[in-house]
């Protein structure tokens, strides 16, 4: 594998700033990602936060007085963008050239809050549309159903960009009290991959700062956010109908996974969830095979392995003229361990190949290194540490936590039927 | 940028090879080309389905993934698509050059050419095995059918059947409604055309050093001399109605869709098309992005594209039924200003991030793949990113002013969406 040394670019601010340099491409990538997401939704004495808030604010904070932040950020050639997640917020640029000005621009975009009443009104409109896109969505309509049911009345069960009634009720003075608890530099990964001249973007960097009172003022930040770290514990809820306009039946099985781990732990275990589902349901399994023969599934059929703080879940997705037969076959086959055969040291030699190898392909794309090393360094870890992890995972761990994680308590399935016109 | 070198393996086959040690993957792909015909259109997608799941010695999905992980992840990724005249028929393999000290190329090409040469036929090579054309079959209607549900898709599909001439009337991808009629026999005549009569430009980024490249070429004895001459054309792949049709379609949605279509009859370079339509809605600096969406609210996705060979401007928004008119007058003054207006900041800004995109582009070995290929077909197709920047910094705004100008509105697609 190429070099994948992370390294530290040194500013007066004092701000996380960390490079992956490759400078055999053309392109630099970087994203600045805050420790806070949909599910940090609370009430306290000191602060509201409205469902969606997370995700209006990442909207919003590209606004500042007399422009935009992605017309500074095209002045200096480049595009950008920002994305909410659970647990996180991130604000990212692509660029050829101009790496100091656009990370100056980037910096100045998450130092430098303004929300008003009347720019706030009008995002409203906007995520309103985002909304209704989604909402006519039967694969998200089907997660969110399930998401309920396996943490029920936990923020995680909020659609990230919140309601059309929640969105109404989010207003400047809320924001700001988000932004100010939350956007602080100790809850802040900011990385960057590609090409880099470390010593000029340096030099540049510090010219940049030292002309920007707002950047200033928040690398003096020292707030301590309070995080959602794990899940609301009420039991989960077995199963649920619903109707939604769809071509074809749809079912998916949550499964929660109850956990009592160290953050650096939860990406172990992630690993480890990964190459166990892998080896059980993934495209080399002979259930996946057999279902694909008896037309119980087709190219729709898949699963997701989600962690995120000490949230962990996994949710096994399919389209199937079959439901309620697809998704006994596959409750059975987890809760009797029915694929126990899977487990053999060679398939997990061959898996472990696979998920290193996802690794070298990653390589190639600087948005995946620098969004992944983002992740990883909330969890204490690095890029580099990744393909040693995932060679340590024994067939004796993947045994043991199979025994533990099926359990029936823990498991939702949803079926949505097509409604009939 | 590298030159990419051309081995003429044989009458009709060729390798167009760019070796860069840029990735630490490379990617190899055949490319099989024959006039587009809509009767063939659902075959040949059948067709790629089959060659990708399963061969002869990989008879089920599940022995090939294992293959594929042993690789490292390797990827096998197949599909149809149609340029003017021509539809392409492509299966690649794209995978780790090596792990640790092992290069892994030639096993890589080794499994890409079971797949092309040793299809999972019947013991008489003729047909494929009824199992698994019947799986490939359903796993295609399945698809189709799901399609439906993707609102935006079917919109710009609805769209496209408007103006599309009959050939062109069936996307790439294909129908259910020729799916319906597809058989193994067809389908199978028609991979048996295809290593016979197609065209075959093969691509390969990566292998610097020649580890694997030309020795696999020696391989390649099924790929037999082609003599039908085989090349990219121009071809009417529209029909311009002489006023602006209109279709609409109610669903119980709660979102619409809006495209519209405008068409110019006079010629205009490629980088003019390309700067007009980044200008307009390529991105988040574009009139339509600002000007409908911030500005107004209207619309959370908005954007639009362009199809150089046909002169074609397509717009297309998700809105609110009962914003519809106002959408199409604010999607006309966008397009009105870019006519009058002398909007020098957002040419230099579209000029910019055209640049800085194809750049972006030249990072990904996918792309590079294509340019290859289509460098393959056109000979005028630019290949270093400096004569691109060149043309595309060239366009002026009077050029850009005279196509707004010229374009009208050909055809509009409407799903509106009754749901509240």
């Amino acid at each position: 594998m190429s070099s994948l040394e992370i390294t530290t670019i040194h500013n007066s601010a004092n701000l996380p700033i960390k490079a992956i340099i490759k400078p055999e491409f053309h392109q630099t990538y970087a994203l600045a990602m805050v420790d806070f997401g949909s599910l940090d939704s609370t009430i306290t004495n000191q602060l509201n936060i409205i469902p969606g808030s997370a995700h209006f604010l990442e909207h919003k904070l590209f606004a500042k007085p007399n422009f935009d932040s992605a017309e500074a950020f095209a002045k200096f050639g480049a595009n950008s963008n920002a994305f909410t997640s659970y647990t996180k917020t991130a604000y990212l640029f692509q660029t050829v050239g101009q790496v100091a000005n656009n990370l100056g621009v980037l910096l100045d975009l998450i130092s430098r809050p303004y929300f008003t009443e009347a720019n706030v009104l009008k995002e409203q409109k906007i995520i309103a549309q985002e909304i209704q896109m989604y909402a006519d969505n039967p694969d998200w309509v089907l997660e969110q159903a399930t998401l309920n049911n396996l943490f029920p009345h936990d923020p995680i069960t909020q659609d990230i960009a919140g309601t059309l009634s929640s969105i109404q009720e989010i207003t400047a003075a809320n924001l700001l009290t988000i932004y100010q608890q939350y956007y602080v530099p100790s809850n802040f990964q900011i990385y960057l991959a590609g090409a880099i001249d470390q010593q000029n973007l340096e030099d540049q960097l510090a010219e940049i700062i030292a002309h920007n009172r707002a950047i200033q003022q928040f690398a003096q930040r020292t707030k301590q956010p309070v995080l959602r770290y794990q899940p609301i514990d009420y039991p989960v809820k077995s199963a649920q109908e619903i109707v939604f306009k769809a071509q074809r039946p749809h079912m998916m099985l949550g499964l929660r996974i109850i956990v009592q781990a160290s953050l650096s732990e939860m990406i172990v275990l992630q690993n480890q969830l990964e190459l166990l589902f892998g080896l059980i349901l993934g495209e080399t399994s002979s259930l996946r095979q057999s279902l694909l023969e008896q037309h119980l599934i087709d190219d729709s059929f898949g699963y997701s392995v989600i962690v995120e703080r000490k949230y962990a879940f996994i949710l096994i997705s399919a389209e199937t003229d079959q439901p309620h037969h697809l998704g006994e076959v596959l409750r059975t086959y987890l809760l009797k361990q029915e694929f126990m055969a899977e487990l053999t040291a060679a398939a997990l030699k061959m898996v472990k190949a696979d998920s290193i190898g996802s690794y070298l392909f990653a390589s190639d794309y600087m948005e995946n290194l620098a969004t992944e090393s983002a992740e990883l360094a909330f969890y204490d870890l690095s890029y580099e540490q990744m393909p040693p992890l995932i060679n340590q995972i024994s067939l004796e761990q993947l045994q043991a936590l199979a025994t533990t994680i099926f359990q029936a308590d823990n498991m939702t399935i949803t079926y949505l039927q097509p409604e009939m016109n | 940028m590298n030159e990419p070198k051309i081995i003429q393996l044989r009458p009709g086959v060729e390798l167009w090879w760019l070796p860069t040690d840029k990735f630490q993957v490379f990617r190899w792909e055949f490319n099989f080309i024959t006039p587009q015909k809509r009767a063939q259109t659902t075959r040949r997608k059948l067709l790629v389905n089959l060659l990708q799941r399963s061969s002869k010695q990989y008879t089920t999905q599940a022995q090939l993934a294992r293959q594929l992980s042993l690789l490292y992840g390797a990827e096998i990724t197949g599909k149809t698509s149609i340029l003017r005249n021509l539809n392409i028929l492509s299966l690649a393999v794209t995978a780790p050059a090596a792990f640790q000290t092992t290069s892994l190329i030639q096993p890589s090409l080794n499994l890409l050419y079971e797949l092309v040469a040793a299809p999972n036929l019947q013991a008489d090579h003729q047909l494929f095995l009824e199992s698994a054309f019947q799986l490939e079959q359903t796993n295609l209607a399945n698809f189709y059918q799901s399609l439906q549900d993707d609102y935006a898709l079917k919109a710009s599909l609805g769209l496209k059947q408007i103006l599309a001439s009959a050939d062109f009337q069936v996307p790439a991808f294909g129908s259910l409604t020729q799916l319906h009629q597809v058989t193994n026999e067809q389908v199978s005549q028609q991979y048996h055309d295809l290593m016979k009569q197609d065209r075959l430009i093969m691509t390969l980024v990566g292998d610097p050093n020649n580890q694997a490249a030309t020795a696999f070429l020696q391989q390649l004895d099924l790929m037999t001399t082609r003599t039908q001459p085989i090349n990219l054309e121009a071809q009417q792949l529209l029909i311009v109605p002489k006023h602006p049709l209109c279709v609409q379609q109610h669903e119980p949605i709660q979102q619409s869709q809006l495209v519209m279509a405008y068409h110019s009859s006079i010629k205009h370079s490629a980088a003019v098309w390309q700067v007009f339509n980044m200008m307009l809605g390529g991105d988040d600096q574009s009139l339509l992005f600002t000007n409908v969406r911030e500005q107004k609210g209207l619309a959370y996705s908005i954007y639009s594209t362009v199809n150089v060979f046909e002169g074609l401007v397509t717009v297309q928004a998700g809105i609110s039924a009962d914003q519809i008119e106002t959408a199409q007058e604010l999607i006309q003054q966008q397009i009105t200003h870019l006519a009058e207006q002398e909007d020098e900041r957002l040419l230099q800004h579209a000029q910019l991030a055209l640049i800085n995109q194809r750049l972006i582009d030249s990072d990904n070995i996918v792309h590079q793949s294509e340019r290859l290929l289509l460098k393959a077909l056109n000979s005028h197709f630019i290949w270093h990113d400096s004569d691109y920047a060149q043309q595309i910094q060239a366009v002026q705004l009077a050029e850009v002013q005279d196509l707004a100008a010229q374009l009208q509105l050909s055809a509009q697609y409407q799903l509106i969406g009754d749901n509240k």
